[in-house]
């Protein structure tokens, strides 16, 4: 009988301590995550006004290096048949794919253009994320019953300025640098799709807290709609090859007809022969993206 | 996601929560409709009780399962992310919607005057009117192959950087289900830009659209945008050529010519003049539109 109570009341003191841990581990959770947030939010807050001072006392990023023409004609030297055009179309290619692996989550093409360097620069690092996440999107199942839970990322438009080649260095490695501005726009379908981008830009806690309540909100209701997320900027990509590479007359005529089969690349995204599984050469040669910086 | 793909644990315990969540919130969707249909009960009344605490929990248990991979992603990304995170442009919403996208304003007149005369003098043969009209054909062709889902429409006038992103943004919207119906025409065409450098000459001409455009998406009928009322809109399209190249005595690209042997335009996809074999839309010989820009619809 003693034996019973005294078991009964350690349980009971068992399971308070338990759900004591649990509750501090929540409070803890919710109190870092609101800081966490609030300290990014802080941060990047100033950061952002101290680029815009920045921007408003300095003139806007130099244009062409003015050795370039220069430059050129040395390259051509060594390499008669470079052509800058194609870098140009390199940079174009470049930024529609990586728009590419954000949405549908494939990164095949990105990594047949990108150097190995690249996955470790910060905009490497961030489209493999993104490119990850959509591929988990993409994993939910496609019963019809819960088409409406699937959260589509739509791939809408993408338009681009005319690139720019605005720097050439040579030495062991050559490397090119092209300006790009670019706007991607992507919808998003899915029950709460409208708050989940909202969370994805918040700018303010306040701001932040209501998506998420939003978000709630709108799964539990149901409430599928388009949302829209985009990303537009002005950016520097850097192009490296070995130094001494030279630039292969038929490559470009490679890029379209398979040099193993003779099969035509049905896909602009195929990078390799669906006939043969023939790697595809790219047009630009060598040349390989290696970073991708914003132009300040 | 792609077989045997690992995920960093602390994705995987966020992806689980998900997955959990997104079925609570479904079977308590699917519970409410039911209990619509048919009827309050006191043992279905006792269930959605029960529902309501385990959502609440899920809730309430939000962070726990999503700081691990917050921290880990900020880890990964570092102060750099931050610096970037401050310039990166990325908005959401009825901003990304409409806010994005905003054709560049034109140039003071002077300054376009001033490029016009600069490509002129070097270049007897230039001529604006060619451009502008060229710029009006253009459009007619860009509308066809967005609506049929065909790059094919464009090679005759795009560089081959444009014409490549052109076709993989079309193939990426079909793999998508995104579909495009309208039919529009450009009734104004205007030069708000024109420059000249050591290597490139580039004319930017603003055309004024009307017509009708919708986007949807296919599986959910979603219309994404536009719709079927008519409207009016521009659109920038800036042609570029190679700061040496000079206008064709046959008139070149815009009056539908090889502007290398002077043949009949019919270009292969790579761009490449069947008689010649010249690649003339690199922009080397003639005009070829470099950039297409359409204002938010």
């Amino acid at each position: 009988m003693v034996n019973g109570t005294v078991t009964g009341v350690l349980a009971e003191n068992g399971v308070g301590i338990a759900f004591g841990i649990i509750e501090a581990i929540v409070f803890a959770s919710w109190a870092l995550m609101f800081a966490v947030l609030l300290g990014i939010l802080v941060t990047v807050t100033v950061m952002r006004r101290r680029r815009l001072d920045r921007l408003a006392a300095t003139p806007p990023a130099p244009s062409a290096d003015p050795r370039l023409p220069a430059l050129l004609a040395e390259l051509r030297r060594f390499d008669p048949r470079f052509d800058p055009e194609l870098l140009l179309e390199a940079a174009q290619i470049a930024c529609l794919v990586m728009f590419a692996a954000q949405s549908t989550g494939d990164e095949q093409v990105i990594r047949h253009l990108a150097a190995p360097s690249f996955w470790r620069t910060f905009f490497g690092r961030y489209v493999r994320t993104q490119a990850r996440d959509a591929r988990m999107q993409r994993a939910t199942p496609k019963d019809p019953d819960r088409a409406s839970s699937r959260q589509a990322r739509l791939p809408v438009d993408y338009q681009a300025s005319a690139p720019e080649l605005i720097g050439l260095e040579l030495g062991p490695q050559q490397r090119a640098c092209v300006r790009v501005s670019f706007y991607q726009l992507r919808a998003v379908v899915a029950p709460g799709a409208r708050a989940q981008t909202a969370m994805a830009s918040a700018t303010s806690l306040s701001s932040l807290a209501v998506s998420f309540g939003a978000v709630v909100g709108e799964r539990l209701s149901e409430a599928t709609g388009p949302s829209w997320l985009s990303w537009e900027g002005q950016y520097d990509l850097a192009f490296i090859r070995p130094g001494g590479s030279r630039t292969d007359p038929g490559a470009t005529l490679a890029s379209r007809t398979c040099g193993t089969c003779g099969a035509t690349y049905r896909s602009e995204l195929a990078t390799a022969c669906a006939n043969c599984k023939a790697p595809r050469p790219l047009p630009w040669g060598e040349w390989r993206l290696a970073d991708l910086t914003p132009v300040e | 996601m792609a077989a045997g793909e690992r995920l960093p644990l602390t994705d995987r315990v966020f992806y689980v929560y998900s997955a959990v969540s997104r079925w609570l919130f479904r079977s308590s969707a699917e519970s409410r409709a039911k209990r619509a249909n048919r009827g309050g009960t006191p043992w279905g009344c006792a269930i959605s009780l029960i529902r309501i605490v385990i959502v609440l929990t899920v809730v309430i248990l939000f962070p726990v399962f999503t700081l691990p991979m917050m921290l880990a992603r900020f880890a990964l990304v570092g102060r750099k992310g931050l610096r970037y995170g401050a310039s990166v442009a990325i908005v959401s919403g009825d901003e990304a919607r409409w806010g994005s996208g905003v054709l560049p304003s034109a140039v003071p007149v002077a300054q376009i005057r001033a490029g016009l005369a600069a490509i002129a003098t070097r270049d007897q043969g230039f001529r604006v009117r060619v451009l502008t009209d060229w710029a009006v054909g253009v459009t007619a062709l860009l509308c066809r192959s967005v609506v049929s889902g065909d790059a094919g429409w464009a090679r005759t006038f795009m560089a081959n950087g444009l014409y490549r992103a052109h076709q993989a943004l079309l193939e990426l919207r079909d793999r998508s289900d995104v579909t495009c119906e309208g039919s529009w025409q450009a009734v104004d065409a205007t030069v708000v830009g024109a420059s000249r450098s050591p290597l490139v000459e580039e004319v930017r001409v603003r055309v004024t659209c009307q017509g009708w455009h919708q986007e949807r998406h296919r599986p959910t009928g979603v219309p994404l945008r536009g719709g079927p009322d008519p409207g009016t809109w521009s659109e920038d399209l800036t042609f570029a050529r190679a700061a040496d190249a000079l206008t064709p005595p046959v008139g070149g690209l815009p009056a539908s010519r090889c502007p290398s042997c002077g043949a009949a335009l019919d270009l292969d996809p790579g761009g490449a003049c069947p008689y010649c074999k010249g690649i003339v839309t690199a922009g080397r010989h003639d005009w070829v539109l470099v950039s297409w820009q359409r204002e938010p619809w």
